[in-house]
Protein backbone atom coordinates (compact mmCIF):
# COMPACT_ATOMS: atom_id res chain seq x y z
CA UNK A 1 0.00 0.00 0.00
CA UNK A 2 1.56 3.29 -0.94
CA UNK A 3 1.46 6.58 0.92
CA UNK A 4 -0.99 9.00 -0.22
CA UNK A 5 -1.09 12.33 2.08
CA UNK A 6 -3.89 13.66 2.49
CA UNK A 7 -3.01 17.46 1.91
CA UNK A 8 -2.04 17.12 -1.46
CA UNK A 9 -3.38 17.03 -4.88
CA UNK A 10 -2.81 14.17 -7.72
CA UNK A 11 -2.84 13.86 -11.31
CA UNK A 12 -3.95 10.09 -13.58
CA UNK A 13 0.06 10.13 -14.19
CA UNK A 14 0.28 10.02 -11.19
CA UNK A 15 1.93 13.58 -9.78
CA UNK A 16 1.20 15.10 -6.57
CA UNK A 17 0.75 19.24 -6.64
CA UNK A 18 0.88 21.00 -3.10
CA UNK A 19 -0.14 24.94 -2.60
CA UNK A 20 3.22 26.62 -1.36
CA UNK A 21 3.08 30.24 0.43
CA UNK A 22 2.53 32.09 -2.58
CA UNK A 23 -1.04 31.30 -4.08
CA UNK A 24 0.30 31.11 -7.52
CA UNK A 25 3.04 28.94 -6.95
CA UNK A 26 2.61 24.98 -6.70
CA UNK A 27 5.59 22.87 -5.92
CA UNK A 28 5.33 19.09 -8.16
CA UNK A 29 6.59 15.40 -8.15
CA UNK A 30 6.06 12.17 -8.82
CA UNK A 31 3.81 10.05 -6.27
CA UNK A 32 5.00 7.60 -3.98
CA UNK A 33 2.72 4.79 -6.07
CA UNK A 34 5.22 5.79 -9.62
CA UNK A 35 8.82 5.69 -7.58
CA UNK A 36 7.61 2.16 -6.85
CA UNK A 37 6.70 0.94 -10.25
CA UNK A 38 9.58 2.71 -12.19
CA UNK A 39 12.13 0.76 -9.65
CA UNK A 40 15.20 2.59 -8.43
CA UNK A 41 16.13 5.83 -10.25
CA UNK A 42 19.25 6.28 -11.13
CA UNK A 43 18.88 9.77 -13.30
CA UNK A 44 16.35 12.93 -13.54
CA UNK A 45 16.44 15.38 -16.39
CA UNK A 46 14.59 18.02 -14.77
CA UNK A 47 12.57 20.65 -16.73
CA UNK A 48 15.08 23.53 -17.33
CA UNK A 49 14.09 27.58 -14.66
CA UNK A 50 11.91 29.35 -16.64
CA UNK A 51 10.20 27.04 -19.17
CA UNK A 52 6.78 27.70 -20.22
CA UNK A 53 5.23 23.91 -19.54
CA UNK A 54 1.31 23.26 -20.11
CA UNK A 55 -0.67 20.29 -18.70
CA UNK A 56 0.26 17.53 -20.15
CA UNK A 57 3.25 18.44 -21.74
CA UNK A 58 6.57 16.85 -21.24
CA UNK A 59 8.69 18.66 -18.85
CA UNK A 60 11.30 16.30 -17.85
CA UNK A 61 12.42 12.36 -18.00
CA UNK A 62 13.10 9.99 -15.24
CA UNK A 63 15.61 6.97 -15.83
CA UNK A 64 14.91 4.35 -13.46
CA UNK A 65 17.45 0.94 -13.75
CA UNK A 66 14.49 -0.63 -15.51
CA UNK A 67 13.37 2.56 -18.01
CA UNK A 68 13.33 5.77 -19.31
CA UNK A 69 9.68 7.41 -18.39
CA UNK A 70 8.51 10.77 -19.29
CA UNK A 71 6.98 13.49 -16.74
CA UNK A 72 4.13 15.47 -17.72
CA UNK A 73 3.29 19.14 -16.09
CA UNK A 74 0.14 18.57 -13.95
CA UNK A 75 -0.69 22.69 -14.30
CA UNK A 76 0.24 25.28 -17.46
CA UNK A 77 2.57 27.82 -16.28
CA UNK A 78 6.59 29.00 -15.85
CA UNK A 79 9.21 26.66 -14.00
CA UNK A 80 10.08 28.99 -11.47
CA UNK A 81 12.62 26.56 -9.43
CA UNK A 82 14.07 22.98 -9.83
CA UNK A 83 14.94 20.89 -7.32
CA UNK A 84 18.89 20.55 -8.86
CA UNK A 85 19.74 18.23 -5.59
CA UNK A 86 17.81 15.79 -7.59
CA UNK A 87 21.09 15.83 -10.01
CA UNK A 88 23.61 14.48 -8.07
CA UNK A 89 21.06 12.38 -5.84
CA UNK A 90 18.12 11.10 -7.94
CA UNK A 91 17.25 8.56 -5.54
CA UNK A 92 15.63 10.92 -3.01
CA UNK A 93 12.39 10.36 -5.28
CA UNK A 94 12.51 7.26 -4.13
CA UNK A 95 13.17 7.80 -0.02
CA UNK A 96 11.24 10.56 0.20
CA UNK A 97 8.88 11.05 -3.22
CA UNK A 98 6.63 13.69 -1.20
CA UNK A 99 9.47 16.10 0.49
CA UNK A 100 13.42 15.91 -0.61
CA UNK A 101 12.43 14.28 -3.65
CA UNK A 102 9.89 17.05 -4.83
CA UNK A 103 10.74 17.87 -8.34
CA UNK A 104 10.26 21.70 -9.74
CA UNK A 105 7.90 24.74 -8.72
CA UNK A 106 5.16 26.12 -11.25
CA UNK A 107 3.70 29.65 -11.28
CA UNK A 108 0.44 28.91 -12.81
CA UNK A 109 -1.11 31.35 -15.79
CA UNK A 110 -5.05 30.91 -14.90
CA UNK A 111 -7.15 28.85 -13.50
CA UNK A 112 -5.92 25.30 -11.73
CA UNK A 113 -6.67 22.19 -13.66
CA UNK A 114 -9.32 19.80 -12.47
CA UNK A 115 -6.79 17.34 -10.15
CA UNK A 116 -7.90 14.34 -7.82
CA UNK A 117 -7.96 14.70 -3.77
CA UNK A 118 -5.84 11.92 -1.95
CA UNK A 119 -9.03 10.03 -1.24
CA UNK A 120 -9.53 9.52 -4.63
CA UNK A 121 -6.47 8.28 -5.80
CA UNK A 122 -6.43 6.32 -3.69
CA UNK A 123 -8.80 4.20 -5.08
CA UNK A 124 -7.56 4.76 -8.07
CA UNK A 125 -4.35 3.08 -6.91
CA UNK A 126 -5.77 0.50 -4.54
CA UNK B 1 -2.89 -20.88 -19.96
CA UNK B 2 -6.14 -19.04 -18.80
CA UNK B 3 -4.54 -15.71 -20.47
CA UNK B 4 -4.40 -17.52 -24.18
CA UNK B 5 -8.65 -18.57 -23.92
CA UNK B 6 -9.10 -14.64 -22.79
CA UNK B 7 -10.44 -12.29 -26.10
CA UNK B 8 -8.59 -9.46 -26.79
CA UNK B 9 -9.72 -6.29 -28.26
CA UNK B 10 -6.53 -5.47 -29.30
CA UNK B 11 -4.11 -8.48 -29.40
CA UNK B 12 -0.38 -7.75 -30.28
CA UNK B 13 0.77 -7.90 -33.82
CA UNK B 14 4.15 -9.48 -34.94
CA UNK B 15 6.75 -8.75 -37.53
CA UNK B 16 9.40 -10.03 -38.78
CA UNK B 17 12.04 -7.25 -40.02
CA UNK B 18 14.78 -9.84 -40.47
CA UNK B 19 18.19 -7.54 -40.73
CA UNK B 20 17.40 -3.78 -40.49
CA UNK B 21 19.81 -0.60 -39.99
CA UNK B 22 20.13 0.41 -35.80
CA UNK B 23 18.65 3.90 -36.99
CA UNK B 24 16.15 3.30 -39.86
CA UNK B 25 14.55 0.59 -36.87
CA UNK B 26 14.53 2.88 -34.56
CA UNK B 27 12.77 5.79 -36.42
CA UNK B 28 10.18 3.28 -37.48
CA UNK B 29 9.86 2.51 -33.80
CA UNK B 30 8.73 6.11 -33.06
CA UNK B 31 6.02 5.43 -35.83
CA UNK B 32 4.73 2.72 -34.63
CA UNK B 33 4.64 4.00 -30.97
CA UNK B 34 3.20 7.27 -32.00
CA UNK B 35 0.25 5.31 -33.67
CA UNK B 36 -0.40 2.83 -30.77
CA UNK B 37 -0.45 6.26 -28.20
CA UNK B 38 -3.30 7.80 -30.53
CA UNK B 39 -5.13 4.42 -30.35
CA UNK B 40 -4.45 4.36 -34.63
CA UNK B 41 -2.24 1.36 -34.36
CA UNK B 42 -2.51 -2.59 -32.51
CA UNK B 43 -0.22 -3.42 -29.72
CA UNK B 44 2.93 -4.83 -31.98
CA UNK B 45 6.05 -7.19 -31.31
CA UNK B 46 8.89 -6.30 -33.82
CA UNK B 47 11.58 -8.69 -34.08
CA UNK B 48 14.84 -8.10 -36.38
CA UNK B 49 18.85 -8.05 -36.09
CA UNK B 50 21.18 -5.00 -36.59
CA UNK B 51 24.06 -4.88 -38.81
CA UNK B 52 26.23 -4.24 -35.88
CA UNK B 53 26.35 -1.43 -33.99
CA UNK B 54 27.38 0.14 -30.56
CA UNK B 55 24.46 2.25 -28.68
CA UNK B 56 24.48 4.56 -25.95
CA UNK B 57 21.82 5.51 -23.23
CA UNK B 58 22.58 8.86 -22.13
CA UNK B 59 24.32 7.67 -18.72
CA UNK B 60 27.10 6.45 -21.01
CA UNK B 61 30.25 7.93 -19.23
CA UNK B 62 33.53 8.80 -21.91
CA UNK B 63 35.12 5.47 -20.66
CA UNK B 64 32.81 3.35 -21.38
CA UNK B 65 32.59 4.03 -24.85
CA UNK B 66 35.18 2.23 -27.54
CA UNK B 67 38.81 3.81 -27.27
CA UNK B 68 39.12 3.65 -31.05
CA UNK B 69 36.72 6.01 -32.21
CA UNK B 70 34.16 3.26 -33.57
CA UNK B 71 30.82 5.14 -34.02
CA UNK B 72 28.08 4.98 -31.04
CA UNK B 73 24.62 5.74 -31.82
CA UNK B 74 23.55 8.26 -28.60
CA UNK B 75 19.69 6.33 -28.21
CA UNK B 76 17.00 7.32 -25.57
CA UNK B 77 16.22 3.91 -23.74
CA UNK B 78 17.21 3.00 -20.47
CA UNK B 79 20.67 2.13 -19.37
CA UNK B 80 24.21 2.36 -20.39
CA UNK B 81 26.36 1.39 -23.70
CA UNK B 82 25.54 -1.88 -25.59
CA UNK B 83 26.03 -3.70 -28.60
CA UNK B 84 23.74 -5.19 -31.38
CA UNK B 85 24.92 -7.24 -34.41
CA UNK B 86 24.05 -10.13 -36.30
CA UNK B 87 23.53 -13.62 -33.96
CA UNK B 88 21.59 -11.26 -31.20
CA UNK B 89 17.82 -11.37 -31.61
CA UNK B 90 16.21 -8.45 -30.82
CA UNK B 91 12.96 -7.58 -29.67
CA UNK B 92 10.66 -4.38 -29.60
CA UNK B 93 7.71 -4.79 -28.12
CA UNK B 94 5.18 -1.77 -28.23
CA UNK B 95 2.35 -2.19 -25.92
CA UNK B 96 0.08 -0.04 -23.86
CA UNK B 97 0.36 -0.99 -20.42
CA UNK B 98 -2.67 -1.85 -18.68
CA UNK B 99 -0.58 -0.04 -16.05
CA UNK B 100 0.70 2.80 -17.85
CA UNK B 101 3.28 3.68 -14.98
CA UNK B 102 4.51 -0.25 -13.84
CA UNK B 103 7.67 -0.56 -15.48
CA UNK B 104 9.22 -2.62 -13.15
CA UNK B 105 6.10 -4.95 -14.14
CA UNK B 106 6.80 -4.37 -17.28
CA UNK B 107 10.31 -5.54 -17.70
CA UNK B 108 9.89 -8.78 -15.11
CA UNK B 109 7.77 -10.22 -17.36
CA UNK B 110 10.10 -9.56 -20.19
CA UNK B 111 12.81 -11.42 -18.19
CA UNK B 112 10.88 -14.07 -17.07
CA UNK B 113 9.79 -14.70 -20.90
CA UNK B 114 12.97 -14.82 -22.04
CA UNK B 115 14.20 -17.07 -18.97
CA UNK B 116 11.47 -19.51 -19.86
CA UNK B 117 12.29 -19.55 -23.71
CA UNK B 118 16.24 -20.42 -22.34
CA UNK B 119 15.20 -22.85 -20.53
CA UNK B 120 13.02 -24.67 -23.18
CA UNK B 121 15.98 -24.54 -25.39
CA UNK B 122 18.16 -26.51 -22.75
CA UNK B 123 19.74 -23.08 -21.01
CA UNK B 124 19.34 -22.08 -16.95
CA UNK B 125 19.12 -18.87 -16.73
CA UNK B 126 18.07 -15.91 -13.66
CA UNK B 127 17.40 -12.45 -13.26
CA UNK B 128 20.29 -10.76 -11.12
CA UNK B 129 18.05 -8.24 -8.42
CA UNK B 130 18.28 -4.83 -9.22
CA UNK B 131 20.15 -5.41 -12.30
CA UNK B 132 17.83 -5.72 -15.85
CA UNK B 133 18.38 -8.59 -17.90
CA UNK B 134 19.09 -12.32 -18.15
CA UNK B 135 21.89 -13.69 -16.30
CA UNK B 136 24.04 -17.19 -16.24
CA UNK B 137 24.91 -17.08 -12.65
CA UNK B 138 27.35 -20.01 -11.50
CA UNK B 139 30.64 -20.87 -10.09
CA UNK B 140 32.27 -19.52 -13.26
CA UNK B 141 30.92 -15.93 -12.46
CA UNK B 142 28.14 -13.63 -13.26
CA UNK B 143 27.28 -13.20 -17.00
CA UNK B 144 24.94 -11.51 -19.05
CA UNK B 145 22.90 -13.25 -21.95
CA UNK B 146 20.32 -10.71 -22.81
CA UNK B 147 20.15 -6.84 -21.95
CA UNK B 148 16.98 -5.19 -21.70
CA UNK B 149 16.60 -0.91 -22.31
CA UNK B 150 13.06 0.20 -22.12
CA UNK B 151 11.51 3.82 -22.51
CA UNK B 152 7.97 4.54 -21.86
CA UNK B 153 6.03 7.41 -23.14
CA UNK B 154 2.17 7.66 -22.46
CA UNK B 155 2.23 3.89 -20.79
CA UNK B 156 3.23 2.58 -24.22
CA UNK B 157 6.62 0.94 -24.11
CA UNK B 158 9.52 1.12 -26.97
CA UNK B 159 13.37 -0.25 -26.99
CA UNK B 160 13.22 -3.76 -25.79
CA UNK B 161 15.34 -6.38 -25.20
CA UNK B 162 18.60 -8.17 -27.13
CA UNK B 163 19.27 -11.93 -26.78
CA UNK B 164 22.54 -13.47 -27.53
CA UNK B 165 22.39 -16.26 -29.54
CA UNK B 166 25.40 -16.93 -30.94
CA UNK B 167 27.40 -13.44 -32.25
CA UNK B 168 30.82 -12.32 -32.63
CA UNK B 169 31.20 -12.00 -28.63
CA UNK B 170 34.39 -10.24 -29.71
CA UNK B 171 32.27 -6.92 -30.02
CA UNK B 172 32.08 -6.60 -26.29
CA UNK B 173 35.46 -6.49 -25.76
CA UNK B 174 35.89 -2.77 -26.79
CA UNK B 175 32.76 -1.74 -24.64
CA UNK B 176 31.92 -2.09 -20.73
CA UNK B 177 28.67 -3.62 -21.70
CA UNK B 178 25.78 -1.60 -19.70
CA UNK B 179 28.19 0.14 -17.52
CA UNK B 180 29.51 -3.37 -15.72
CA UNK B 181 33.27 -3.97 -14.74
CA UNK B 182 32.81 -6.61 -12.58
CA UNK B 183 30.51 -8.73 -15.07
CA UNK B 184 30.93 -10.59 -18.53
CA UNK B 185 28.35 -10.81 -21.29
CA UNK B 186 27.73 -14.34 -22.97
CA UNK B 187 25.97 -16.13 -25.62
CA UNK B 188 23.29 -19.10 -25.75
CA UNK B 189 25.82 -20.57 -28.46
CA UNK B 190 28.63 -19.99 -25.72
CA UNK B 191 26.75 -21.52 -22.37
CA UNK B 192 25.50 -24.83 -24.96
CA UNK B 193 28.96 -25.43 -26.43
CA UNK B 194 26.74 -25.96 -29.56
CA UNK B 195 25.26 -23.60 -32.27
CA UNK B 196 22.37 -22.73 -32.41
CA UNK B 197 20.92 -19.75 -35.05
CA UNK B 198 18.37 -17.21 -34.29
CA UNK B 199 16.08 -18.75 -36.29
CA UNK B 200 16.22 -21.83 -34.12
CA UNK B 201 15.23 -19.57 -31.11
CA UNK B 202 13.23 -16.88 -32.44
CA UNK B 203 10.06 -19.18 -32.38
CA UNK B 204 10.48 -19.81 -28.69
CA UNK B 205 10.85 -16.60 -27.84
CA UNK B 206 8.56 -15.49 -29.81
CA UNK B 207 5.91 -17.69 -28.13
CA UNK B 208 6.99 -16.77 -24.41
CA UNK B 209 7.05 -12.93 -24.78
CA UNK B 210 3.51 -13.17 -26.97
CA UNK B 211 2.33 -14.34 -23.65
CA UNK B 212 3.57 -11.80 -21.15
CA UNK B 213 2.84 -9.24 -23.43
CA UNK B 214 -0.61 -10.14 -23.36
CA UNK B 215 -0.78 -10.56 -19.23
CA UNK B 216 0.36 -6.83 -19.10
CA UNK B 217 -1.36 -4.75 -22.13
CA UNK B 218 -4.65 -3.27 -22.85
Amino acid sequence: MSEVPNELHFTAEHEWVAGTEDPNIYRIGITDFAQSALGDIVYIQLPKKGLQVSTGVICGEIESTKSVSEIYSPLTGEVVRVNESLEAAPERINSDSYGAGWIAEIKITGPLPELMSAEKYRQITA
Amino acid sequence: MYSSLRVKSNPTVVEHLGLVEYQAAWDYQREVQANVIENRGSNTLILLEHPSVYTAGRRTQTHERPLDGTPVIDVDRGGKITWHGEGQLVGYPIIKLSNPNDVVGFVREIESALIEACAEIGLKSERYCERSGVWIRDEKGDRKLAAIGIRVAKGVTMHGFALNVDPDMTAFDRISACGFTDTGVTSISKELGSKISVAEVLPVVEAKILIALDRISK
